[in-house]
């Protein structure tokens, strides 16, 4: 997934709350909630668009390391992509 | 057709809002007649300073006694066509306010809902009824005209609970009120909204709470808007509505006729002494079946009950309008109390337990 473009798609509403996210899928019409961590991803996400830096983010904001980080933001990236909460372009 | 032949009218009072409703057949205004609450109107019609805003409905009918023999019937106003795959309605000009971009069928379709299809135009929105009845709502100028199919006609619900209910909806979505699946008592003018699912006690909740002394506003929907001082509240006067097993825990109602499903009860036939008209957010209470034994409160964070009230907002609109609707749950949900109850066998003591939690 490296260097591979991130955007939100057109039919999401997404609202901030207390440091935790409200998802709302206006075509299939399912909502979700992110922890604090996944609420400052998909801030990241909405910020940066990109999986690099979106990852080099997450190294230094949770002292984390790069292959943890990697593999955990990958599967986050790929569980918002199947529920078409994102699109993902290489 | 012409105006005039509008002959049947009733007008219903909901807080600032006045819904005027005008038919060619009288079943049509006694369905919705016999749906609101008399009683809890009267509240509204003296609530409020000034001329309440009118909103008008206006629904035809094929007429009775007459044939249905022609297919298309042209008005000053459109045409109006009834057909194997249902009625049609295709405004021409301008439409006293609601400007035509064409058939119903050059309006993009937005959604579905039970058995109500929805079509969003620029500032119009099509709403076809079972496929045979359809009303056209423009949004602007809170105006709705329609088609009742003759098969509708016999439904009293179908006619007041969705060709009359669903346009006042989204009426009233244009003028950004929306729409919450919940009970609401009050003290003072502070709501307690009460949201839950199907089955859960919300509406024999929200009548154990009315009976217990808070003031009564709805057992199954409200409406919230932004005001200049924030979020207000408010209901459609309906009668209560609660079923044989929500009955059982109240003895006024022993003498009541025992058939299983909702019984839509006049607000004088019970022990509620206090209604509201409108308030402002300051709790929100989600009803669960409990497992018996007592009754018992948790305390859920913002963002949870956020959640869990716009699973209780049903809402096919464009984005802008999903937005500002949510926007205003979010804003319910950062300044209200809010708690999960699980109710126990009864609901003995939890007036007393809500009245002291939230109220200290």
């Amino acid at each position: 997934m490296d260097s591979c473009r991130i955007k939100v798609r057109d039919d999401v509403i997404a609202r901030e709350i207390d440091g935790e996210a409200v998802l709302i899928s206006l075509d299939s019409g399912f909502y979700y909630s992110l922890n604090k961590v996944g609420c400052f991803i998909f801030n990241l996400i909405l910020k940066k668009g990109d999986f690099d830096a979106i990852l080099e983010e997450l190294k230094s904001g949770f002292e984390v390391a790069e292959r943890e980080a990697r593999e955990d933001l990958e599967a986050f990236i790929g569980s918002l992509e199947q529920e078409k909460i994102i699109s993902v372009c290489s | 057709m012409s105006a005039e032949r509008l002959r049947y009218r009733t007008e219903v009072p909901v807080h600032r809002y006045s819904l005027v409703l005008k038919s060619d057949d009288e079943r049509v205004t006694n369905a919705v007649s016999g749906w609101v609450d008399r009683d809890i109107a009267r509240y509204h019609e003296a609530g409020g300073a000034g001329a309440k805003i009118p909103f008008e409905i206006e629904l035809y009918t094929s007429g009775r006694g007459e044939k249905n023999s022609s297919r298309a019937r042209r008005t000053p106003r459109g045409t109006f066509e009834e057909g194997e795959s249902g009625a049609r309605f295709a405004p021409t000009g301008a439409l006293g306010g609601i400007t035509s971009t064409g058939t119903v069928d050059d309006i993009a379709p937005t959604g579905i809902f039970e058995d109500v299809e929805f079509y969003a135009g620029d500032k119009q929105t099509a709403l076809l009824f079972g496929g045979k009845s359809l009303v056209v709502v423009c949004l602007e100028k809170g105006k709705a005209r329609g088609f009742v199919a003759g098969e509708h006609l016999a439904s009293p619900w179908i006619l007041s609970h969705r060709i009359f209910y669903v346009p006042v909806l989204e009426i009233l979505r244009g003028r950004g009120a929306f729409y919450i699946h919940a009970g609401c008592v009050c003290k003072g003018k502070k709501c307690i909204l009460l949201c839950g699912g199907s089955g859960h006690g919300k509406s024999t909740l929200t009548y154990a709470l009315a009976r217990a002394g808070f003031s009564y506003m709805s057992d199954d929907a409200v409406f919230i808007q932004n005001n200049h001082s924030g979020v207000e509240i408010f209901a459609f006067p309906e009668k209560i509505k609660l079923d044989q097993k929500s009955r059982s825990y109240f003895p006024e109602f022993d003498r009541f006729e025992q058939s299983p499903g909702k019984m839509e009860i006049a607000a004088a036939r019970t022990r509620i002494k206090d209604f509201s008209v409108e308030g402002q957010p300051h709790a929100l209470i989600f009803t669960q079946i409990g497992c018996g034994g007592k009754s018992e409160l948790t305390k859920l964070g913002r963002s949870d009950a956020l959640l869990r009230l716009i699973a209780q907002s049903v809402s096919v609109a464009s984005k802008s309008s999903v937005e500002k609707h949510i926007d205003i749950l979010k804003r319910i949900a950062e300044t209200s109390m809010s708690f999960e109850l699980k109710l126990g066998d009864s609901f003995e003591g939890v007036p007393e337990l809500l009245e002291k939690t939230l109220f200290p």
